[in-house]
């Protein structure tokens, strides 16, 4: 059975920059081992983020998704309580929040993934209502590098580990922001997902 | 304006004082065990022929920085040995890391301190020696020769050596000095940095010395890209290699759980192989904590009277509110420092509890 990702637009972004070997990275690494889907609102905001190569809008058309047991918008005005305004803040992670309860509610899909970076979407928009549905699983980009070396697609724990520094680095690089605090948070964060590869590495080597 | 308070300086100063500063008020106070520790390795340095690399490990504020300060200024020299500190922060951008090392470690030690420590060799061995005593160690003649080179007294060779360790010198200009090549790549560097702290490290008979390189926020290493660290640590490992003897480097880490397997990713295996000493800075006890600010303040006091301006009470009081996984040297700084920034706001010649409290009211207030 293949996970179902649903992805939010840094994340593809982020995945699609993690460069693993060759011209491999994380990205097409989790589309061949997935089923990646995000919603329309998504698929615009990464055509905003045309920085690097990103896969093209006709190859990306195929992961775009719409709810099914009723429209978009009256999803949003379920869940959130209000139609969302185009502009509106973190709009693509509550649309694709919207396509993920849809997923089970609507198509009962087991094996959901919920991708986000957007720590400040968990923590704002969508707390309190992520935590109401036990039916999916939450993932940043650091647990899909998990995942791939859990399915031996990234061939070795020291790739695990340059993948693991290399989104970090994509995620929260050096800038004039940076603080003693921060750089230790970033510390504790890298050692919480090398303890993760050492145990992964024990099970499956 | 401390004296009413009948201190000479403010022994909690809560900035880590710079390496300009003057040596008067770097004073160490408690974690005697510590102390000794560096004081070992410090002695050893002087009287050993040996090679350190010490890794620094602890907590935001506890007390690395401030080490490296400390002995900069208090071990210059033991016995007939001259030590020579550098100090450099771990590079920022990991794309030019060894670049930018190694222009610290040149901007540290000086252009002209480094022509006169080389002058001051070659006038005792002379040219050929000289050249032998360097290439013999970093094996490169083309770098031995351009050592050499700074060293002479020629003013225009002089004005071209120092733009050569920029890389910035032309075909010609490098013709003209008789140098093959300039500084191209992180090889060289290595080499070249070598060769100036052999320099620094003299021979037994003449200019004896010793070279401790302190690497501060190697923490930092955690933003390198995956290649870029590797490169980093392999560079460093080589420059660590060719120092076989007379040299002690520390590498200072900040890291608040510091769990031995992270350190070792994060500074790559290169460096982690060559450590031959880790020294683990801890959150202070209750004890310590106390004999810490006893002995601080004990070296400010104007007139050695009990612990005035504090006492015991208010000492505990205010070692009390800093929650024990803070409790560090830079955490202790910065709560007495308000406190007798307080007292000297308003008058107060002796702290008290009812002092810290009224400080602690107005701070919670402020917030």
């Amino acid at each position: 059975m293949k996970f179902t990702c649903i992805v939010d637009a840094c994340s593809f972004i982020n995945l699609n920059h993690c460069t693993i070997f060759k011209d491999n990275n994380v990205l097409k690494l989790l589309i061949k081992n997935t089923e990646v889907i995000f919603s329309p609102t998504v698929n615009s905001e990464i055509k905003n983020h045309y920085n690097r190569s990103m896969p093209h809008l006709s190859a990306r058309r195929r992961y775009v998704y719409r709810t099914g047991k009723c429209s978009q918008h009256e999803f949003e005005r379920r869940v959130f309580g209000a139609v969302l305004r185009p502009t509106e803040r973190n709009r693509g992670e509550r649309d694709n929040f919207c396509l993920i309860l849809d997923q089970f509610v609507h198509y009962r899909k087991g094996g959901l993934v919920f991708l986000t970076d957007d720590e400040n979407a968990i923590r704002g928009v969508l707390k309190d209502k992520i935590d109401a549905f036990p039916v999916y699983h939450l993932w940043c980009s650091h647990d899909v590098i998990i995942y791939l070396y859990l399915l031996k697609e990234i061939p070795t724990k020291e790739y695990a580990l340059d993948a693991i520094r290399e989104i970090d680095n994509i995620i929260a690089p050096r800038n004039s922001d940076t603080t003693p605090e921060k750089t230790q948070l970033k510390l504790k964060r890298f050692s919480k997902y090398l303890q993760n590869i050492e145990l992964i590495h024990n099970v499956i080597s | 304006m401390l004296d009413i308070l009948n201190l000479k300086f403010n022994p909690f100063q809560d900035l880590t004082p710079s390496l300009g500063q003057s040596s008067a008020n770097i004073n160490w106070a408690g974690m005697p065990t510590l102390k000794a520790r560096f004081d070992k390795i410090i002695q050893d340095t002087a009287t050993k022929r040996s090679r350190q690399i010490v890794l620094n490990l602890g907590p935001w504020g506890g007390g690395k920085t401030f080490t490296s300060i400390y002995y900069y200024n208090k071990a210059k020299r033991i016995g007939d040995n001259i030590i020579t500190h550098i100090y450099v922060k771990s590079p920022k951008n990991d794309a030019k890391a060894t670049e930018a090392f190694f222009k610290g470690v040149i901007e540290w030690l000086t252009f002209d301190k480094i022509r006169n420590q080389i002058g001051e060799l070659i006038t005792e061995l002379g040219d050929e020696a000289f050249t032998d005593y360097i290439n013999n160690r970093i094996r490169s003649k083309e770098i031995a020769k351009a050592i050499l080179l700074i060293g002479s007294q020629d003013e225009a060779t002089y004005e071209i050596m120092n733009r050569y360790i920029y890389g910035s010198l032309t075909k010609t200009e490098l013709k003209n000095v008789g140098l093959p090549r300039g500084i191209t790549d992180n090889s060289d560097r290595i080499k070249f940095i070598s060769g100036i702290f052999y320099c620094f490290i003299g021979t037994n008979q003449i200019s004896p010395g010793k070279v401790v390189l302190w690497v501060d926020e190697m923490e930092d290493l955690v933003y390198f890209s995956a290649k870029n660290y590797r490169t980093f640590s392999q560079d460093l490992r080589d420059l660590f290699d060719n120092l076989t003897q007379d040299f002690t480097s520390f590498l200072n880490f900040t890291f608040s759980e510091p769990e031995d397997a992270t350190v070792e990713v994060i500074l790559g295996a290169a460096i982690w192989s060559r450590i031959t000493t880790k020294v683990r800075f801890k959150e202070l006890s209750i004890d310590d904590s106390y004999t810490y600010c006893i002995e601080q303040i004990q070296q400010a006091q104007i007139r050695k009277r009990n612990l005035t301006p504090f006492s015991e009470d208010s000492i505990k009081h205010l070692l009390g509110i800093i929650p024990r996984q803070n409790m560090t040297p830079r955490e202790i700084n910065k709560k007495f420092t308000n406190v007798i920034n307080f007292a000297l706001e308003n008058n107060h010649s002796a702290i008290t509890k009812e002092i810290i409290d009224a400080e602690i009211a107005q701070e919670t207030n402020e917030d």
